[in-house]
């Protein structure tokens, strides 16, 4: 690993809730960041095809206090196949009913953080989709530090959910940041020493995406299209049909390949303050099937 | 008004009050006022406000230009409000796909459908049904919508009071003989909360989100609680809507560099929200009060001038009228 590609952001936020997968209806949070909800608020910030993040390690400043809210939910989704009906006869569409009592509504419990702050120190990596010399690591690292600096970002982060919106800033110095903070808190930042138990690592094998991809442009979908079109010339009309529905749920858009979800946990261990979580160092070698 | 896409970061600061009565009730604690219990400050959640737009928007729909513009309808309605049959109607249909089309692309139809047609989808995003095993609760069935809102804090503590009222109309069939019964509610005597809203561009362009809109929003915000009286929530005022809205750092030539510069924004929003300083006052602290019984017992200072604002920011004081703004400065 080349300690060269770090970056470090700090960032901080009045609520987090960074929801147990076990738990996920009435939402319970891990105690600190995951390292998923950090590179969820990295990508938020500064993200391009040709580069990806490892998360270095996660350091907590302020680990926050639980609180509880209680929020009217709704428990229906918009269903598309019913809006594909509304598009042609709109007398048709029935609202969702939300708040207490009514039907398409529910209470639903959330054990939040309040008041958090981290440092995350993540590795920059480029995928093959990067062409050098144009796209190079000094490039990216200048504008993720630029970014940071100046609180641009691509879209406001979140800590966990986006009604927890996160600030953050640039860090040149993760543990002289830590150091830094933790003077400025006072005795209430004592360093913490915890075994956190199994914890989501991410959603997918990170390697599944280095490979990197682009979205199609028009020309490659029109071709693609008109490729398989050559293909249909040949079969009768009900097959041809068939193969055009098919064709159609299973269309390219992009140059990647599906990547099915496939969960990851590790260890997380807070050792003064710090969580390591380097897939090298803490995934080990990746086991396959869930 | 323009309907074209809104290119502009806004980040904005909400300060409203609440004076004796309960602004959002935590079913957790019998109705009583949201209270954090590590602080005592009060709270107000993001849904609760979303909810106020929503009722807004439903009793005063924006005018709609044309059937290929923006609409205004609301899909997440609130139970107790009344359906408004007659609104129906004003959906516009849409425009038809060729009878072969790809289902993706009539998925793609029906969500662009959805978000023209549905205020709140617009604006706040959804979850919609793609009914795909693989996909499913991925970010494709996610409408991510452009505005943010984070809970709602009061300023200082707040002390909820318990009020038991006399009621001369009983609820209860049994009690009918009885001419009254006794009830309670809940009230916080006075507070001040601030909310925050973040409006990202970049989901604008995906879900179809105008400027229009944006003022459409505004004009919800300052005015929601005006229409949402009620004995239970007492007397509730929106004191001020800081919007900064990032417009880029460049000469007003380079029309190109400053619309990437706006979309990215050019400020930390931290920093230009914790330029508007909100403390009690000084007549307040002289008289030995140590926490605030009405507005005039806070001041709240604006430290931002054309001069000091960070470049590239201007800020719009929507609760003062429509274009009263300060910025972006010159140099």
């Amino acid at each position: 690993m080349n300690t060269a590609n770090l970056i470090t952001l700090r960032i901080w936020g009045d609520f987090a809730c960074f929801t147990r997968p076990e738990m996920k209806v009435e939402r319970v949070s891990y105690p600190v960041l995951t390292p998923s909800a950090a590179r969820g608020i990295l990508e938020a910030v500064f993200w391009e095809p040709q580069m990806y993040y490892l998360i270095d390690s996660i350091r907590v400043v302020k680990r926050g206090r639980w609180i509880s809210i209680r929020r009217n939910e709704v428990t229906r989704v918009i269903s598309l196949d019913s809006a594909k009906t509304w598009m042609h006869s709109p007398d048709k569409v029935s609202p969702i009913h939300a708040g207490g009592g009514a039907e398409d509504g529910t209470q639903r419990n959330m054990l939040a953080l309040q008041d958090v702050e981290y440092l995350i120190t993540a590795e920059v990596r480029l995928t093959p989709l990067a062409q050098p010399p144009r796209d190079n690591l000094a490039k990216y690292l200048r504008e993720i530090e630029g970014r940071a600096r100046a609180g641009k970002c691509f879209h406001r982060p979140g800590l966990g959910m986006r009604e927890f919106a996160a600030d953050f800033d640039w860090e040149p110095d993760a543990d002289a940041a830590l150091a830094r903070r933790t003077a400025e808190l006072g005795p209430s930042a004592a360093p913490i020493n915890e075994p956190l138990g199994l914890m989501l690592y991410d959603l997918f094998d990170h390697r599944a995406r280095a490979a990197g991809f682009r979205w199609l442009t028009p020309d490659e979908e029109a071709r693609q299209a008109s490729d398989f079109d050559q293909t249909l010339l040949e079969l009768k009309k009900g097959e041809q049909t068939k193969r055009r529905k098919e064709f159609g749920a299973n269309r390219q858009r992009s140059t990647a390949a599906v990547i099915k979800p496939h969960p990851l946990f590790f260890q997380a261990n807070l050792k003064n303050s710090r969580l390591d979580c380097h897939p090298d160092r803490v995934l080990g070698p990746i086991q396959g099937g869930n | 008004m323009s309907s074209s896409i809104l290119t502009n970061r806004h980040d904005f600061l909400l300060l409203f009050e609440v004076t004796n009565g309960n602004p959002n009730g935590d079913p957790d604690a019998g109705n009583m006022p949201r209270l954090d219990p590590n602080t005592n400050r009060g709270l107000v959640t993001d849904v609760c406000l979303k909810r106020k737009v929503r009722n807004f928007l439903e009793l005063f729909p924006a005018t709609r230009d044309s059937a290929t513009d923006n609409g205004f309808n609301i899909l997440i309605k609130q139970g107790a409000v009344i359906e408004t049959e007659q609104k129906k109607g004003e959906l516009a249909a849409a425009e038809s796909l060729p009878k072969d089309a790809s289902d993706s692309k009539k998925a793609e139809a029906a969500k662009n459908w959805l978000c023209r047609e549905f205020f709140d989808v617009r604006t706040f995003g959804g979850v919609i049904s793609t009914g795909d095993g693989v996909l499913k609760g991925s970010a494709f069935g996610q409408v991510r919508g452009p505005v943010q809102f984070t809970f709602g804090q009061s300023l200082h503590p707040i002390t909820p009071l318990e009020v038991t009222i006399t009621r001369c109309a009983v609820t209860k069939e049994e009690d009918a003989k009885k001419e009254r019964t006794m009830g309670n509610k809940h009230i916080v005597p006075y507070g001040l909360y601030a909310a925050k809203g973040y409006v990202s561009p970049a989901f604008a362009e995906k879900t179809g989100f105008t400027q229009a809109d944006l003022d459409v929003l505004f004009q919800a915000l300052l005015s929601m609680f005006e229409h949402d009286r009620s004995a239970a929530r007492g007397e509730m005022i929106v004191r001020g809507l800081y919007d900064f809205e990032h417009v880029g750092t460049q000469h007003a030539n380079n029309a190109d560099q400053n619309r990437r510069e706006a979309r990215l924004g050019c400020a930390h929003a931290h920093k230009l929200i914790e330029g508007v300083q909100v403390s009690l006052s000084d007549e307040a602290k002289a008289s030995g009060k140590c926490f605030p019984e009405s507005f005039a017992d806070y001041s709240v200072v604006n430290t931002w001038t054309t001069d000091n604002l960070p470049k590239g920011v201007k800020l719009h004081l929507r609760h003062e009228g429509q274009d009263i703004a300060i910025g972006p400065r010159q140099s």
